[in-house]
């Protein structure tokens, strides 16, 4: 294993190969891609999706402009930010926004962390003086107003609901829209937001945590309001963001406090090498796999957000459980166990080849986390993408291998599934219907 | 790039969510329509149930048009030229006049995606939470039979979901009877993989028929 002293040295080459994968998942309309979830996969429909993945993209290459003055990482911004412009449909909402769930729109927390991409966009131009922070402004406030405020906010119950077709409250979800929320108070002064929905909706979350010093799940989040409570430790990091935008807003230290133990929990759950279990139940029962890698980056993240209030981590060996995942062409690999979801037994021999997916939806986070960490990144990186590696894919041997114009898996030579870059489809090889 | 489908076209009626095994059908026809005849190609679906057609028009690219088999779905957007149909799911009731239509619309060399009932549907039926009037339950035999004879030709037979998919659910539910809600979610799990892509088509819970028209026909 690497040490973090040579981790710092590379950060530098890391980002300028992960920026160069990203462009090869660009189409004309947005990035692209197979999807690989904790539920279930979007592995046939790969079209341009704008869902979270454009939080981490606008605000990675925010990131590397602020820090290098480049005014090159903030084009890259902007031409994320004109994708959302381009896919927003009528009613506000966003072409294929629905991540795991594509095609379609109106997806959660999808549309809210793309308005957070917008409305970070929005701020940096503005900065600058260039008015056209206007646009992306208003777009996010479409989006904002038309579905969230207008559809999913209950008077009655005080907090936002899953979506349209389902009222319960998820916390991480409230806590994406949280920050969206507070940005677009600073950005137009909607300071009505803050009262009526932000202070509402935080103290939600709140209530869903477990307070009981000593326990075990002590500082857990519940990730739904309705049925038995399950934790899942990386979405207590995804709640994180809104509830220090809610305490810097609202001026209220129980929102700290919440997110302080949240992390807290987080963090007596890790493994020993650095990754987090996927569900914690409040038996002390753990579902293990699929355990995330390149999302680590936004509990790295929710790390260092805390760090000036007091949290005090080690976070090297997530650090370096995230850094292992790089593949050679740039992208991260997904997860480690997503074969493992009914078993729960660690994998042996070769990995499944949906973990080894670099999916633009999870790379995101890792590329927002290292964009803070580079001293001088370079635009002119390219993907070395290697030898294909050894995997296995409904047990069987498969190769796994990318290029700039494909991801495919092959069994003794022959396809058994191949996205080609560009596509709006991938074909997935059967008994009956065999790839070309 | 294939472009995503017009506003309009997306602006779906109400409808319950569609089932994972519907959604992974029309992502196998729209793989295979594209795969065939181009992203772009034009596209007509014969619907029988708004969850049906909203998940159709998701993923369709561009040219559709609606012949709805149900008084709740409602015809959309018109073209001329259709070089792939897409029913879901055919009826015992109105079959003949709808394959007359369909013959009508689709170009020599397209591409006829049926979605029909597979061998566990009749089993599972009574047991489904929440099934709604049009889905997928006839096996379609009667069709089937006078596709051929009709100069179409089998290319493809996929089954969605089997036996473990209704074991797992099953065991899904026990668990969380008995509050084991880590076994639940692991049952839940296997449930959803066994609907993450084509299975053999026998004793299926929905098949997706893949026929291509033959020349001169």
């Amino acid at each position: 294993m690497m040490t973090l002293t040579d981790v710092e040295r590379e950060v530098d080459a890391r980002i300028a190969r992960l920026h160069a994968w990203l462009d090869t998942m660009r189409g004309p309309e947005g990035y692209a891609g197979p999807v690989v979830h904790w539920w279930r996969d979007c592995l046939i429909f790969c079209g341009p999706a704008l869902d979270w993945r454009y939080e981490g993209i606008i605000a990675g290459y925010l990131t590397l402009y602020e820090r290098t003055g480049n005014t090159a990482w903030l084009a890259q911004a902007q031409r994320a930010g004109d994708d959302l412009l381009r896919g927003q449909l009528p009613d506000g909402s966003y072409r294929d926004s629905c991540f795991e769930l594509n095609p379609g729109p109106r997806g959660t927390p999808h549309e809210a962390a793309a308005d957070i991409g917008l409305l970070l966009l929005a701020r940096a131009l503005r900065a600058r003086g260039d008015d056209g922070w206007q646009q992306y402004t208003l777009a996010a406030e479409r989006n904002l107003r038309g579905y969230y405020l207008d559809r999913l906010w209950s008077e009655t119950e005080q907090r936002f609901g899953e979506n349209v077709e389902r009222s319960s409250f998820v916390p991480n979800k409230s806590s994406t829209l949280i920050e969206a929320l507070a940005l677009l108070v600073e950005l137009t002064g909607r300071e009505e937001y803050a009262h009526r929905y932000i202070r509402p909706t935080a103290d939600a979350i709140v209530a869903s945590q477990v307070r009981a010093s000593g326990s075990a799940v002590d500082g857990a989040i519940a990730q739904i309001s309705v049925g038995p409570p399950r934790y899942f430790p990386y979405y207590q990091a995804r709640c994180v963001g809104g509830l220090l935008a809610a305490r810097t807003l609202l001026g209220d230290d129980r929102y700290l406090d919440a997110a302080l133990a949240a992390m807290r929990f987080v963090l007596r759950w890790r493994d020993a090498d650095g990754a987090l279990p996927q569900i914690v139940y409040p038996d002390g029962r753990v579902n293990r796999y699929p355990r995330w890698i390149a999302a680590v980056g936004d509990v790295l993240r929710a790390v260092d957000l805390l760090r000036p209030y007091g949290l005090d981590a080690d976070v090297e060996p997530t650090r370096c459980w995230l850094l292992a995942g790089q593949l050679p062409g740039g992208g991260f690999r997904s997860a480690d166990g997503l074969a493992s979801r009914v078993s729960q037994r660690p994998a042996t021999g070769l990995p499944d080849a949906r973990d080894l997916l670099p999916v633009v939806g999870w790379t995101d986070k890792a590329f927002r986390y290292l964009a803070a960490q580079v001293v001088e990144p370079r635009a002119d990186g390219v993907p070395e993408w290697g030898p294909p590696l050894a995997a296995r894919y409904e047990h069987q041997a498969v190769e796994f291998a990318e290029d700039a114009q494909a991801i495919q898996f092959r069994r003794r030579g022959r396809v058994v599934y191949r996205w080609r870059k560009g596509d709006r489809w991938a074909v997935l090889r059967t008994g009956t219907s065999r790839a070309r | 790039m294939g472009g995503g489908a017009t506003p309009a076209a997306r602006e779906s009626a109400v409808a319950l969510p569609a089932r994972q095994e519907y959604r992974l059908a029309f992502d196998l026809a729209g793989a295979r329509l594209a795969a065939c005849r181009g992203a772009d190609a034009a596209l007509l679906v014969v619907a029988s149930a708004p969850m049906l057609l909203v998940e159709a028009l998701l993923r369709a690219s561009s040219g559709v048009h609606v012949v709805p088999d149900a008084p709740a779905v409602l015809a959309r957007e018109t073209t001329d030229v259709y070089e792939g149909v897409l029913w879901a799911s055919p009826a015992p009731s109105t079959w003949r006049s709808r394959l007359g239509e369909i013959e009508a619309a689709l170009g020599e060399g397209g591409v006829l995606m049926l979605l029909v009932g597979g061998g566990l549907t009749s089993i599972l039926a009574p047991l489904r939470v929440g099934r709604s009037v049009g889905e997928p339950g006839w096996r379609a035999g009667a069709l089937r039979r006078a596709l051929p004879r009709r100069g179409y030709r089998l290319d493809g037979r996929l089954g969605i979901g089997g036996p473990a998919t209704v074991a797992y659910a099953a065991l899904s539910r026990l668990a969380l009877l008995r509050g084991r809600i880590d076994l639940a979610d692991r049952w839940e799990a296997g449930y959803r993989s066994t609907l993450s892509g084509p299975r053999p088509a026998r004793l299926a819970l929905v098949e997706l028929l893949l026929y291509g028209k033959r020349d001169g026909q």
